[in-house]
């Protein structure tokens, strides 16, 4: 049971909920899919004198261009991601732990907002590319997932992806199936360009330009560290992880 | 905050402290027992239940933010007594020891049969990843589910 | 006899099982605890006003105040009558805290938000003192003491079996080494919970809780609590898995006790998963040196194994470092063994009796040596074991640690697993994959565990008590001393009831559990449930089956009297059960002359093989098992992947296989949970890093193989049916096997420290 009272909003249109958050922005959680908040206030590691949940917003849409480009719904779930045409988000989503409840419950805008290091979400969104789409009561802006830092009175509502590389490749490590991510690597591969991302290593992704597998180098800077893998853990598998999700994404080009 | 919610098939109504998570709602005010508290963090699933056609981990949900939901937990699939099919394949199999588990894991299995009829060892074994169990060492319970599937197929 | 599914299975498939926090009683209040977030501190201050003024709270109890309502808690086991060091623990901590969790002040509320909130209103004065994590560092000159008046930080330490190991060792080849294992903990699925209500004007306590052993938890709560113990009533509803974790000498069982003495009502308080991730077991440092002939044959084995305890507390937790020592080399034919064992208090948070009790750390440094052995030799892990394990006609036999091993065929069971498991074939896919650059192993890791202890001075007794009861409708009751932690002794003990009146078993009734029904019993505990619940209630039916045959002798007017399907048959006629049992009490004077009126006896079974004069001997019986493992190794990552799991078991005589099996699938998912990966980890400074399952890694189901399992039966002579402990199965075994495949597949890198998590093994790889 949560220790405090909070006013709990639910609000039917954008526009009220960001005039609700612009109202108390400090005093306020968002609750997405709810799988990282709602134990917070339970264990009150997070207080909070309202919670606005994002549920009746309709911000669960996924929209496909004609061009292959994406629009997903910052409150899309995962078990909606499995399905999406987009490989990386689709490969990311199907390996989320937890089961499929927690792939039913948990929204990629909540996963990207959270920001922890052990996540999936982060790495594979940089992978492809997307954009994320923050509105306020003073408007909306766009800033690349890799920049991602929404401000108080902001909310992700969405994830604008261009279309899909031709090869992609998505490799998790992980220590059994209860732990959650060590490291993660998130590879597309196309005739323009070829990138990687590792997510888990660091506090923060790391994108690795490359070519060829045997052109990939991988440094990581600041190995993080967390009760599951030390950092020295982190730093030696990166390479091989990285590389083998590039070799699953160029086996996928064709 | 007076919360109705479809329990089980009946509509049911109950004053609800909206500090309340959805799981202690239903077993506080509800008198719905089945889903448990094993860890309040999302990561046992014995408090996992269907909400709106969906499985959820119900310690990650609030109660106020169920109004007018849908819900189904391990007592309604039998609500006359009679056990389903899956339910009597645990219980034949020996799939469970204390049983503080089985309401997500029955759950869980339903959910996995219902969108795949003929699912591999493997992916029996992913589906019931959610849910953690202390006792059995999981050999027992994809065995009543593999039973309980060959035994769908075939009628 | 019978693979028969719970008698109350339906019960459980259908959602309706009713566990201690599904319980409510009117007026019930709601309790939760201050917890120090220091590993070792004095408490300066304690200031409540700010809980208080909460509304909605109802008592805030400090140690301080806990004084008056409790006394210290009584040890299950204290290591201070042994010849180590006793440690006064209060229910709620005084003065000092001495490990981060550990609970000063008890909080109860109207709702448990309040209580959570009101606990964490609750501001405390504290003057962090410098804690000890490490077991060297606890015993290194000069360390911080948990217990000044002690002088060390020793709890006990001890020495099993003899001193003989340079006599017997000399001229032998040797191998000496060291292995570690880490902390881990019990993690039953349901959190333990309480629901206490105190009568003021009779002086009377109803407690329910998620408790093994209730009437050692009555005898000692009414000591401690100053309480008449005909005035306390535990009752332990449906459990949600224990192993070990609710046994007795918890003082959370006492600070539910006086949160509801204070409150004034009933009170539920449900512990928290963090909480319940504190108390641990396991971390041991073994280092070894054997002796061993040309033939692969181990001489002399000697041990020195060091515990990190955590803090001193009231409980079993010690033993097990003791239990582990007695346990080292049995099974094999080692003409010596000595091993030291040292119990180390460190500001971690206390051990607590978790199965297997210890003899999880007997098999891994005895499997280690046997592994070592083979190397230094040449000859095939396998092999060694065969060499070495004690012939069944040797058997019953004294080990040089002093306990007397029953029956066994310890080499058929290996014969057997190998068998399984097609050791050549397997043998051959492994070189075949070692020449593709994969890394497989394979590992044999045998387990030997003796069960049904007798521990005097303890409420830990090797004999336990059944009521079995007749009423005049023919309805059967058994009334027994033992619980079931979920394992289904309970369903087993029908079947032996049934057996015996020639009913049903589906028409027995177990009660187990409440002080106030059952006979004073021991509860679960060192899986002596079925042996002494199970053959207790067996001679009590005998009796009552008695008695019921000279009833249906006389109305059948006939002597051969058989009881079957329900009725009496003789002479070609049958009366039903119901019609006997009501005679017996209708019709007393005119058929139940010949014997005692009353349809109801009550028995004890003692195991006739515990003895503690002359050479003490304090189990029962002692099952065992093999166990070989294969796994995988991703050489680039370290991650391990357990790929077959074969066990061979024996327990002697199985009432009911399906129960058996169980308890055996379970042990070996938790021996290889614990070998992958389940680590209860803390920082150097000595905070718990491991609060959730998403830091406590339990096996999931992907996690883990098929476990192939088959059975040997060996009775133990010394049981009414043969019978031995299954409750802590599997474990110890899978372990040793487990690190023992990854060695082989690692080889010659060489992991000495559990757990053989990735980042372990990767470690141990690139060294």
């Amino acid at each position: 049971m949560i220790a405090t009272p909070f006013e709990y909003l639910a609000p039917e249109s954008l526009g009220a909920a960001l005039a609700a958050l612009a109202e108390d922005s400090e005093g306020t959680a968002i609750l997405g899919g709810g799988t990282w908040l709602v134990p917070d206030l339970d264990s009150g590691a997070r207080r909070a004198r309202r919670v606005l949940d994002l549920a009746g917003l309709g911000l669960n849409r996924i929209d496909r261009g004609e061009d292959g480009s994406l629009r997903v719904g910052a409150m899309c779930t995962y078990t909606q991601l499995a399905d999406a045409p987009s490989p990386l988000l689709a490969m990311m989503a199907a390996q989320i732990t937890g089961g499929a409840a927690i792939r039913n419950q948990a929204t990629i805008g909540g996963s990207l907002v959270a920001a922890r290091a052990q996540s999936d979400a982060p790495a594979a969104a940089i992978a492809a590319r997307a954009v994320a789409v923050l509105a306020s009561a003073g408007g909306e802006r766009r800033v690349g997932v890799h920049e991602l830092a929404p401000r108080r009175d902001e909310i992700l509502v969405a994830l604008e992806l261009p279309p899909p590389a031709p090869g992609n490749g998505y490799r998790k490590l992980k220590l059994g199936a209860s732990s959650w991510p060590i490291a993660t690597a998130a590879a597309a591969v196309g005739p323009d360009r070829t990138i990687v991302v590792l997510g888990g290593v660091s506090a923060s992704p790391i994108r690795i330009e490359a070519l060829r597998p045997e052109e990939l180098t991988v440094t990581v800077e600041h190995p993080f560290e967390d009760a599951l893998a030390p950092a020295a853990y982190r730093a030696a598998v990166a390479a091989p992880l990285a590389r083998r999700a590039l070799e699953d994404a160029l086996r996928r080009c064709g | 905050m007076r919360l109705t919610i479809d329990l089980d098939g009946r509509e049911r109504s109950a004053e609800v402290d909206t500090r309340l998570r959805l799981v202690e709602a239903l077993r506080e005010c509800f008198g719905a027992l089945a889903p448990k508290i094993g860890c309040g963090t999302g990561d046992c699933g014995a408090c996992t239940i269907e909400q709106d056609g969906l499985l959820v981990k119900s310690c990650l949900k609030l109660a106020v933010a169920a109004q007018g939901s849908r819900i189904t937990t391990l007592e309604g699939l039998a609500p006359r007594g009679e056990l389903t099919e899956l339910q009597c394949a645990f219980w034949e199999h020996h799939a469970f020891q204390c049983g503080f588990c089985v309401s997500g894991m029955v759950l869980s299995a339903r959910e996995l049969l219902a969108r795949e009829p003929d699912p591999s060892e493997e992916a029996i074994r992913a589906a019931l990843d959610a849910n953690l169990c202390r006792c059995t060492g999981y050999q027992n319970i994809v065995a009543a589910v593999r039973s309980a599937a060959s035994a769908r197929r075939a009628r | 006899m019978e693979r028969r599914p719970l008698h109350d299975g339906d019960i459980i498939a259908g959602g309706r099982a009713r566990y201690t926090a599904d319980l409510a009683l009117a007026g019930m209040a709601h309790g939760a605890v201050v917890r120090s977030p220091h590993p070792h501190a004095r408490i300066r201050a304690i200031d409540s006003s700010k809980a208080r003024a909460l509304p909605g709270v109802i008592a805030v109890i400090s140690g301080e105040d806990a004084v008056a309502l409790c006394d210290p808690i009584p040890h299950s086991l204290d290591a201070g009558q042994l010849g180590g060091n006793h440690a006064e623990v209060r229910c709620l901590a005084l003065e000092r805290v001495r490990y981060a969790g550990e609970a000063l002040v008890a909080v109860v509320a109207e709702d448990p938000g309040t209580a959570a909130h009101a606990a964490r209103s609750v501001e405390v004065d504290y003057e962090p003192l410098p804690a000890v994590v490490e077991t060297l560092d606890a015993l290194a000159a000069g360390a911080p003491l948990l217990h000044a008046e002690w002088g060390s930080n020793v709890i006990i330490a001890g020495h099993a079996g003899d001193h003989d190991f340079d006599a017997v060792a000399a001229g032998h080849a040797r191998i000496a080494g060291e292995v570690r294992s880490h902390r881990g903990t019990a993690a039953p699925l349901e959190p333990r919970a309480w629901l206490a209500e105190f009568d003021p004007a009779e002086r009377r306590l109803t407690m329910y809780a998620t408790t093994q052993n209730p009437h050692p938890l009555r005898t000692t709560l009414a000591a401690a609590l100053g309480l008449d113990e005909r005035r306390v009533r535990i009752i332990a509803p449906r459990s949600g898995g224990s192993f070990g974790s609710k046994m007795y000498g918890n003082r959370e069982d006492f600070i539910a006790a006086v949160m509801a003495i204070a409150a004034g009502r009933p009170v539920r308080w449900v512990e928290e998963r963090a909480a319940a991730l504190l108390p641990g077991a396991h971390e041991q440092v073994h280092r070894y040196e054997a002796a061993f002939s040309d033939d692969g044959r181990v001489r002399a084995l000697r041990v020195s194994s060091l515990s990190n305890h955590g803090a001193p507390a009231p409980g079993h937790g010690w033993g097990m470092a003791l239990v582990g020592a007695l346990t080292v080399g049995a099974g094999y034919a080692i003409e010596s063994v000595g091993v030291d064992y040292t119990v180390v208090a460190t500001n971690k948070a206390p051990w607590n009796g978790t199965k297997p009790f210890g003899k999880d750390g007997a098999a891994l440094v005895t499997e280690r040596v046997m592994d070592e052995v083979a190397r230094a030799s040449g000859l095939d892990p396998a092999e060694v074991r065969r060499r070495n394990m004690l012939e069944p006609d040797a058997l019953p036999c004294l080990t040089p640690t002093g306990i007397e091993l029953d029956s066994g065929r310890y080499a058929v069971a290996l014969e057997r697993a190998l068998e399984r498991l097609d050791y050549a074939a397997a043998r051959e896919a492994q070189r075949a994959a070692r020449a593709r650059g994969e890394l497989v192993g394979i590992g044999i890791g045998f387990e030997l565990t003796p069960e049904g202890a007798d521990i005097p001075g303890a409420l830990v007794a090797g004999f336990d008590t059944s009521t079995v009861r007749v009423d005049p409708s023919g309805r059967v009751s058994v009334l027994t001393g033992v619980t079931s932690p979920g394992g289904g002794n309970d369903t087993a003990i029908a079947q032996l009831v049934a057996a015996e009146l020639g009913i049903d078993p589906a028409e027995v009734e177990v009660v187990q559990g409440d002080t106030d029904r059952t006979p004073y019993g021991f509860g679960n505990i060192s899986s002596r449930g079925l042996v002494t619940g199970g053959s207790s209630a067996l001679l009590a039916a005998r009796e009552v089956a008695e008695r019921l045959r000279a009833v249906a002798a006389r109305m059948l007017e006939a002597p051969e009297v058989e009881l079957r399907d329900g009725a009496a048959h003789a002479g070609g006629r049958s009366a039903p059960l119901r019609a006997v049992a009501h005679a017996a009490h209708a019709l007393g004077y005119v058929v139940g002359l010949d014997v005692e009126p009353h349809l109801e006896a009550t028995r004890s079974f003692r195991p006739p093989n515990i003895r503690h004069t002359g050479t003490p001997q304090p189990y029962a019986n002692y099952p065992y098992a093999v166990h070989a493992s294969v796994v995988e190794v991703d050489r680039e990552t370290g991650l391990v992947r357990a790929r077959r799991h074969v066990v061979v078991h024996d327990c002697g005589t199985q009432v009911n296989p399906l129960l058996v099996e169980g308890q055996v699938h379970g042990g070996v998912a938790m021996g290889l949970g614990a070998a992958l990966g389940e680590e209860l980890r803390y920082a150097p400074d000595g905070r718990p890093l491991s609060d959730s399952f998403k830091t406590y890694l339990l096996a999931r189901a992907s996690d883990l193989p098929e476990i192939e399992l088959e059975h040997l039966v060996t009775p133990s002579p010394f049981t009414p049916l043969g019978t031995k402990g299954a409750g802590e199965a599997g474990y110890g075994g899978a372990q040793a096997a487990l690190l023992a495949a990854v060695n082989d597949a690692i080889a010659p890198a060489r992991l000495d420290a559990l757990p053989a998590s990735a980042p372990n093994v990767l470690a141990a790889m690139t060294r």
